[in-house]
């Protein structure tokens, strides 16, 4: 069986199938800055043609969709690493780059970050990630840049891919400098206010993978992000509304598509 | 009310100081708190040194004028109300709880609302699944 022995944030893991091609397929998804390394893995990833995604051999699980299966793997092999990297911290957060800003959308899954994330990056913001903050132990935030993709609209639970410019995309770490908590509502309008760090920290620490597994770690990243950031927190309706206001805050010039 | 030079618990939790807040984490119920100014300032002088009138100097010390004893006791009930006294002090029933605050925001004036209402925020900090993302 062609199997895959990878290295990703300190993270040694195995991915096999039973065949070459989706082999392949699932390889092209793994997470950003992924090495292949020879070693012995702390988890072992399977995907099978009749759709079954393992991890340690249990059927965690089943797709018959080809491309679902794939995003599916990976997805749970970024959770996996997010939860078991060894050194890196990671939020549930998007982030994008203003000039040497760093902002940081933190929220679980279906909270609206990906779109804001979209729209920033649509307007002239770098993208980072629309899944993770990865924060080193000097408190700095490195690219995440798995590919752009939001729900499909039709409902049929798939997802869209959004191309972004390689010119967009981060290339170097970068120091937090706004923490943006930001509820969708439909309907409602971007009129946030300002918060006290505390808050921002909160938010981060609620949104940390590994805060059980590593709370002093988790504790240190969150306050560290938050000191030296504007928090900002409010609802927002449409991404573009609170993008265009974010941006246009930062001072940096507004370039719409 | 019971005070007796309340005493703040520190066994089993981690905290960091944001910017004159203070986070806190429980690493046996996997609880977090977050303690604005005020509560932090009051948490952190329990040290079962220090009577109700020993904490407002130091209160008044940090914050200037606008702060009464009301402060304190609010303080106190929500620092009881989230564990984090352990000892040397008893939550007061409701009435006196809610008497205390409109007194508080009866009372305000332009020096009383730079004093920040002491307040206690807490949230169970979720699992690795619970706080990643489900597959796209």
């Amino acid at each position: 069986m062609p199997d895959l022995t990878f290295e990703s944030h300190g993270v040694v893991a195995l991915l096999s199938s039973d065949k070459a091609d989706l082999l392949c397929a699932a390889a092209a998804m793994l997470p950003p800055g992924f090495r292949a390394v020879e070693g012995n893995p702390i988890v072992r990833f399977g995907l099978d043609s009749p759709g079954a995604i393992t991890v340690d051999g249990k059927v965690v699980r089943r797709t018959k969709d080809r491309r679902a299966a794939v995003l599916d793997l990976a997805s749970i092999v970024r959770r996996h690493v997010a939860e078991h990297a060894p050194s890196d911290v990671f939020v549930h957060a998007g982030v994008v780059a203003v000039g040497d800003c760093g902002i940081v959308v933190p929220g679980p899954s279906h909270s609206g970050k990906t779109a804001l994330v979209a729209e920033l990056v649509a307007r002239g913001a770098t993208y980072y990630s629309d899944e993770y903050a990865v924060v080193d132990a000097e408190g700095m935030i490195h690219p995440f840049a798995k590919p752009l993709t939001v729900r499909s609209r039709t409902g049929d639970g798939l997802a869209e891919t959004i191309h972004v410019d390689a010119e967009r995309l981060a290339t170097r770490p970068i120091r937090c400098g706004a923490i943006v908590i930001a509820h969708y509502r439909e309907g409602a309008t971007w009129q946030p206010s300002a918060r006290p760090c505390g808050e921002g920290a909160f938010a981060l620490l609620k949104n940390t993978v590994s805060a059980r597994r590593r709370p002093v770690d988790a504790m240190r990243t969150a306050a560290a992000l938050a000191r030296h950031a504007v928090v900002l927190a409010g609802e927002r309706g449409e991404a573009c509304e609170a993008s265009s206001w974010l941006l246009a805050r930062l001072d940096m010039t507004v370039r719409s598509e | 009310m019971r005070l007796d030079r309340p005493i703040s618990r520190t066994e089993g939790l981690l905290t960091e100081e944001v910017d004159g807040e203070l986070l806190a984490y429980d690493w046996g119920t996997n609880t977090a708190w977050r303690l604005n100014s005020t509560a932090a300032i009051v948490w952190r002088s329990c040290d079962g040194t220090r009577t109700l009138e020993d904490l407002l100097e130091v209160l008044e010390a940090e914050l200037g004028s606008g702060v009464d004893e009301d402060v304190i006791l609010i303080a106190l009930d929500e620092l009881v109300e989230h564990g984090m006294i352990e000892s040397g002090y008893e939550r007061r029933d409701e009435v006196s709880v809610r008497l205390s605050r409109r007194r508080f925001f009866k009372g305000a004036t332009a020096a009383t609302v730079a004093v920040a209402v002491p307040v206690v925020y807490s949230m169970a900090v979720p699992s690795a699944a619970a706080a990643a993302s489900y597959p796209k």
